[in-house]
């Protein structure tokens, strides 16, 4: 069956206009937009000492706000922290998978747009083999090897 | 009164985080700042507040030029908040924006009893040997002690250049050739390991490595620390107070 391009588009645009409207791959609520947006800074802050209370509050008076308009907590605060950084992850393990597909060709890899490296997490992240991950970060890379020196250290 | 010693270099390469551990192995009671874009000494855990820079392009932007003054916020206020001996490490291409801001905020900190020391990582690499004096001339208003680590690792520095660190207390951490495998564990583990856990693992290594291999990675391994430990002295003693 032969398809119209031009149409394929213009629908396909539509359906991606209208996709807020559904409740199912999307964001419910603005709190995890707003602190998605604010990631960058609030890993700055938490590297800086600044503790999750503090940024919560800080967020709250800008608007971030849980439930009807209660302030957001610390603790909510680090459940959404978490769940993004989580989906971070996901989404670079997956664009990792992708890459290593023999039927994706050279020129349809070049027309993806780049990810940017995944920033080192405020917390120290557990170690990971690297070799699974070719996005790891220097930090990422330096504990791995700190975690392999271990356990070659370690009683046989 | 804390001491507080900036470990620098802007030109990278040049052994400065190894001397900034070898201090942290004469000093265990010292706290660390590291001030670099990626996390380095992350085998000292705990003992490191760790402060990312550069200051994200579009951040400078959307703020007028307020991000880039505010970058060194972090690290400013933890050095305020000193109570004891700091050794901070401060990242390549940065000591020369930083040191003028504490040159700035000298007297400030000198109301809170902070002192400043400097060490500066020379080696025989140009770069590296050009802008040794540069930081050295910067921090000389506002420290009482400043010392020059030659690193040999490329090479012994020109004798006739190191007349010129005249006022400067000198040291210098020879080139050592390491076991290949020796170093790569020098690589992911630093120093720390090498006086905590080295002899004890010995066995393993043994195992793992056969016996005369295991004998020159421990060998080589605790020559490397007590060289470098060696070399951090006259500093690590200033801090130390």
């Amino acid at each position: 069956m032969p398809l119209d391009p031009k149409r394929l588009a213009r629908d396909a645009k539509r359906a991606q206009a209208q996709r807020p409207d559904s409740t199912i791959g999307r964001e419910t609520t603005g709190v995890t937009r707003a602190v998605r947006a604010g990631l960058p800074v609030i890993r700055q802050l938490r590297a800086a000492g600044v503790t999750w209370a503090a940024i919560a509050e800080a967020l709250s008076a800008q608007g971030v706000t849980q439930g009807e308009g209660q302030p957001l907590t610390a603790s909510r605060l680090t459940a959404i922290v978490t769940q993004v950084e989580a989906q971070e992850r996901r989404k670079a393990d997956r664009e990792a998978r992708r890459r290593t597909r023999p039927d994706l060709t050279a020129s349809s890899e070049a027309v993806r747009s780049p990810e940017p490296p995944l920033p080192a997490t405020a917390a120290p992240a557990l170690p990971s083999p690297v070799g699974s991950n070719p996005r790891a970060t220097e930090e990422e890379i330096r504990r791995a090897g700190l975690h392999d020196l271990h356990q070659l250290l370690k009683k046989s | 009164m804390p001491r507080i010693l900036l470990v620098a270099q802007d030109k990278g390469g040049s052994g400065k985080t190894v001397l900034v551990r070898a201090l942290a192995e004469c000093l265990p009671s010292a706290h660390l700042i590291e001030i670099e874009a990626n996390r380095r000494l992350v085998e000292l855990e705990d003992r490191v507040s760790f402060f990312p820079v550069r200051a994200e392009r579009g951040e400078i932007n959307r703020t007028g030029g307020a991000a880039a003054r505010a970058e060194f916020d972090g690290p400013l206020n933890a050095i305020a908040a000193a109570q004891g001996p700091v050794i901070v490490d401060v990242g390549a291409n940065t000591a020369g924006s930083l040191l003028p801001l504490i040159g700035e905020a000298q007297a400030r900190y000198a109301r809170r009893a902070v002192e400043f020391g400097l060490l500066v990582v020379l080696t025989s690499e140009p770069g590296a040997l050009a802008n040794a004096p540069v930081l050295l001339d910067l921090a000389k208003p506002f420290t009482t002690a400043r010392f020059a680590v030659e690193n040999q690792i490329e090479g012994p520095v020109d004798p006739k250049v190191l007349k010129a660190f005249k006022d400067v207390s000198l040291s210098w951490l020879e080139k050592l050739s390491l076991d290949e495998r020796a170093n790569d564990l020098l690589q992911k583990g630093g120093l720390r390991f090498i006086g905590e856990d080295l002899t004890a693992a010995e066995d393993s290594l043994t195992d793992r490595f056969g016996f005369a291999e295991a004998g020159r990675i421990v060998e080589d391994l605790t020559r490397f620390r007590a060289k470098a430990m060696q070399a951090a002295g006259p500093a690590a003693r200033w801090l130390e107070g």
